[in-house]
């Protein structure tokens, strides 16, 4: 019982230190009804991963959490395609290839609304949008969360090894403290999640936990002792 | 089932435009060596010995010297780009500590520097270019490589380099967002365990990397298009 408590209080200590609610961010990528919603253009692909680590429910879990912790909780949203998109590009992404293709998050349509259960709140920061993978690169988002004095960065959305890698491997370069979880994210297939969770994650994360143990550490957090 | 078929068929799409990048003019080409330093070249070394089973079984060592004499002889801009004691993040990923490890086992500051025991071929030239500000895993992190690159009006860069989902992966991710053709040697990389080399070789730099080949593929791609 002893040993319980002190476990307990020496876990409150670590998860306060590790993410002071006015310097961390919840960074939600992507969160499209095209990924997320049966009707979406990339959920035949991308759900089967997203099924088998019940992603959706994760993200909710996380977002309603992270809220009630007065966390900022920021968006990092793809690059909604639109008719020209890519033209002053010479050589494109490969990602930016298929988007071309299949005109996935296609501008003003249901494909590139955020999933509903997902959607942004008053006062959550939203970044421009990331024409290829990094949620950094050529967007304002560095920019709002320095303003806001942001260090910590929670990820999760989609894909674990494209927009989700590309977004931690910048944030890492950016200085930031970078947090991943391994059941918070989807990829387009079981190998590419593989090897993002359990290959690179675990040398890029400052932290890699999973959904429970991110939620759990908050109710010891929270809990009376 | 059908996420493998849509997969394929995926990639067969992107395929067919990404095959058009493939051109390598000398003067708007560069190979970008990333973490190319004694730390991680000579056998007695920690840095070597943590991926020299990977590195051993592509060749690595033979075929990076072949890819640097074949792209100094194209005239193609040569650029060394090392892990330095400049990289000081404020948090430190499992990543830099392993690099730290081994920049640091010698005491000695890591550059590209000359060596009698290495294929000299493998080491900076006169007219090579030496990137010694960067500060993160990527090459281009904190660095002048971007405005330089610009400045020489450089748009196709050539990765090699010993930590494939290191310091390459963070590099090659940067180079293609920044909108510039980026090309991996694939047996001029190397890894500290074979599943990282697969994992990233066959699985996820094709998911960002528009051209992946191996060094006598690409010599011949050169000579070809040339």
């Amino acid at each position: 019982m002893q040993q319980g408590l002190a476990l307990k209080e020496q876990t409150i200590k670590v998860i306060s230190m590790e993410y002071p609610s006015k310097n961390t961010a919840l960074i939600l990528v992507d969160p499209y009804n095209d990924f997320m919603s049966p009707k979406g253009k990339a959920w035949p692909l991308a759900s089967k991963v997203t099924k088998e680590v019940n992603l959706i429910e994760h993200m909710q879990a996380i977002t309603q959490r992270c809220r009630q912790q007065g966390w900022t909780i920021a968006y990092a949203p793809h690059h909604r395609f639109k008719k020209g998109s890519f033209s002053e590009r010479k050589y494109l992404h490969p990602s930016q290839i298929l988007q071309q293709k299949s005109a996935s998050f296609k501008a003003d349509s249901f494909g590139s609304e955020f999933y509903p259960s997902l959607s942004p709140q008053a006062g959550d920061t939203i970044s421009s949008e990331h024409d290829c993978s990094s949620g950094f690169t050529g967007t304002n988002l560095h920019e709002q969360l320095s303003n806001k004095g942001i260090t910590h960065v929670v990820l999760a959305g989609f894909l674990s090894n494209t927009c989700i890698e590309s977004t931690a491997r910048s944030a890492i370069d950016l200085g930031y403290h970078v947090t991943l979880l391994d059941d918070a994210v989807s990829a387009w297939s079981p190998v590419d999640h593989k090897a993002a969770v359990e290959v690179n994650y675990p040398l890029l994360a400052h932290r890699l936990t999973n959904t429970r143990n991110f939620l759990r550490a908050f109710h010891m957090e929270t809990s009376p002792c | 089932m059908l996420n493998t078929v849509m997969n394929q068929a995926m990639k067969m799409l992107a395929n067919k435009t990404l095959k058009t990048y493939r051109s390598y003019p000398s003067s708007r080409s560069a190979l970008v060596l990333v973490d190319v330093q004694n730390e991680f070249l000579q056998a007695d070394n920690s840095g070597w010995q943590s991926v020299a089973k990977v590195a051993d079984g592509v060749g690595f060592k033979q075929n990076m010297s072949s890819l640097i004499k074949f792209s100094r002889a194209q005239g193609m801009h040569i650029i060394y780009v090392p892990y330095t004691d400049n990289i000081l993040p404020v948090f430190e990923t499992p990543a830099h500590q392993l690099m730290k490890k081994h920049i640091q086992a010698k005491g000695e500051i890591a550059q590209a520097s000359r060596s009698t025991e290495l294929d000299m071929s493998i080491l900076p030239g006169a007219t090579d270019t030496v990137v010694t500000d960067r500060t993160g895993l990527s090459a281009f992190s904190g660095s002048g490589l971007h405005q330089h690159l610009q400045d020489e009006s450089i748009e196709h860069l050539v990765f090699a380099g010993p930590l494939i989902n290191i310091g390459l992966d963070s590099s090659v991710r940067d180079a293609v967002e920044f909108g510039y053709h980026a090309t991996l040697i694939t047996d001029c990389a190397a890894a500290t365990s074979k599943i990282e080399y697969d994992m990233a070789a066959k699985v996820t730099f094709p998911r960002f990397c528009q051209t992946l080949l191996s060094n006598k593929d690409f010599q011949t791609e050169v000579l070809k298009l040339a």
